[in-house]
């Protein structure tokens, strides 16, 4: 394997363009570097990398400090069997009719900012979580920017929980949002319900192939798949001003994905099938 | 740390790249993602970075060298 195999130097300006040319059966890993637009995107095959790994691996490459993500330990043996039968029965909740409609064959992708001083005091005022406050946040955006006939979502909440290969780390807590409870304590009240079925989740649909869980999670059709990402505050010489995820084939109709950049930033960017969904002007709340 | 292979996972840097059967590089779940890191001053210094960082881990298999996990 040589340099030109992983890396590449380009004009183009369009990430998009980018990755239409991006050949999957030719590359699972590949970095581009675009010296006319001042950006570097890494273009990875979920079916052998998870987010956390991948993130590693591009904080490694780009010379960044890596970040060390704590996954949650597994409940021990005979718990789980009760934990995966809670969790099956629970998850008939998840299989309600969608009020969304997947009509974008390429998603719409929108970018907004959070103030992460802001998330922070919301967090500490209400008692909750940091993860749960800006899902918070940014459900009230997206329910602002649907119909009022849209009353409540099937949210996804990734988690990042310990594996034994390199695969797969990840599991999800499932909740419902109602339009009218999206409050950051209506949202840690319903994951704190539903905190058990991470565990049960990952019973149910573990597999050494992450493709195989992405395909069981399809089958409950989620509205929205939120991740919040860990980050340092580390920009460097080259001044980064954001780190962005992109979503091309999410099982979700709207796949979210925030990372902190900076000291105060905390960008969120969405991957949105659903037409018509304009999210207000990235600023900061 | 590295991470054990899988029994069923063939090396990554076959022509054929597979795991329990199934070549990855043709799942349509597989299809990759993209994460965008965006710079205000000039990159270049963080392109020679990214090429020595490359080479360097070249040495080393790049998928087992895992040793972010404890």
């Amino acid at each position: 394997m040589k340099l030109g195999d992983i890396f590449e130097v380009t004009d183009e300006t369009d990430i998009h363009k980018i990755f239409n040319a991006f050949d999957r059966r030719k590359y699972l890993y590949r970095i581009y570097a675009s010296t006319k637009s001042q950006f570097v995107c890494i273009i990875w095959s979920h079916a052998i990398l998870d987010g956390i790994t991948a993130q590693y691996g591009s904080y490694i490459m780009l010379g960044k400090n890596v970040v060390t993500n704590i996954p949650i330990e597994h409940p021990p043996s005979f718990i789980r069997g009760f934990y995966a039968v809670d969790t099956f029965f629970k998850l008939s909740e998840f299989l309600c009719n969608s009020q969304l409609q997947k009509n974008l064959d390429v998603p719409d992708f929108q970018t907004m900012c959070l103030s992460i001083n802001e998330i922070k005091r919301v967090s500490k005022q209400n008692k909750v979580s940091f993860p749960a406050t800006a899902c918070a946040m940014y459900l009230s955006r997206i329910f602002d920017a649907l119909p009022e006939s849209v009353s409540f979502l099937k949210v996804f909440i990734s988690v990042y929980i310990k594996n034994s290969n390199r695969f797969n780390n990840y599991s999800i807590i499932p909740i419902i949002v109602q339009r009218c409870k999206c409050s950051p304590l209506d949202i840690n009240t319903s994951i704190s319900k539903n905190k058990t079925m991470l565990f049960g989740f990952y019973e149910l649909f573990r597999t050494s192939l992450l493709t195989n869980v992405k395909s069981q999670i399809d089958t409950l059709k989620p509205d929205v798949i939120f991740a919040s990402m860990k980050n340092n505050d580390e920009i460097g010489d080259a001044k980064l001003n954001r780190i962005l995820v992109y979503n091309y084939t999410s099982s979700a109709k709207i796949y979210a994905c925030g990372i902190q950049t900076g000291a105060d930033n905390f960008y969120i960017n969405s991957s949105i099938r659903v037409a018509n969904v304009s999210l207000s002007t990235p600023l900061k709340i | 740390m590295e991470y054990i292979l899988e029994q069923f996972e063939t090396p990554i840097t076959n022509d054929v790249f597979q795991l329990y059967g199934e070549d990855l590089r043709c799942l349509d779940s597989g299809k990759p993602m993209l994460t965008a890191f965006h710079y205000d001053a000039d990159i270049n210094y963080t392109i020679e970075l990214c090429k020595k960082n490359i080479n360097k881990k070249f040495a080393v298999p790049l998928i087992r060298n895992c040793d972010h996990i404890p």
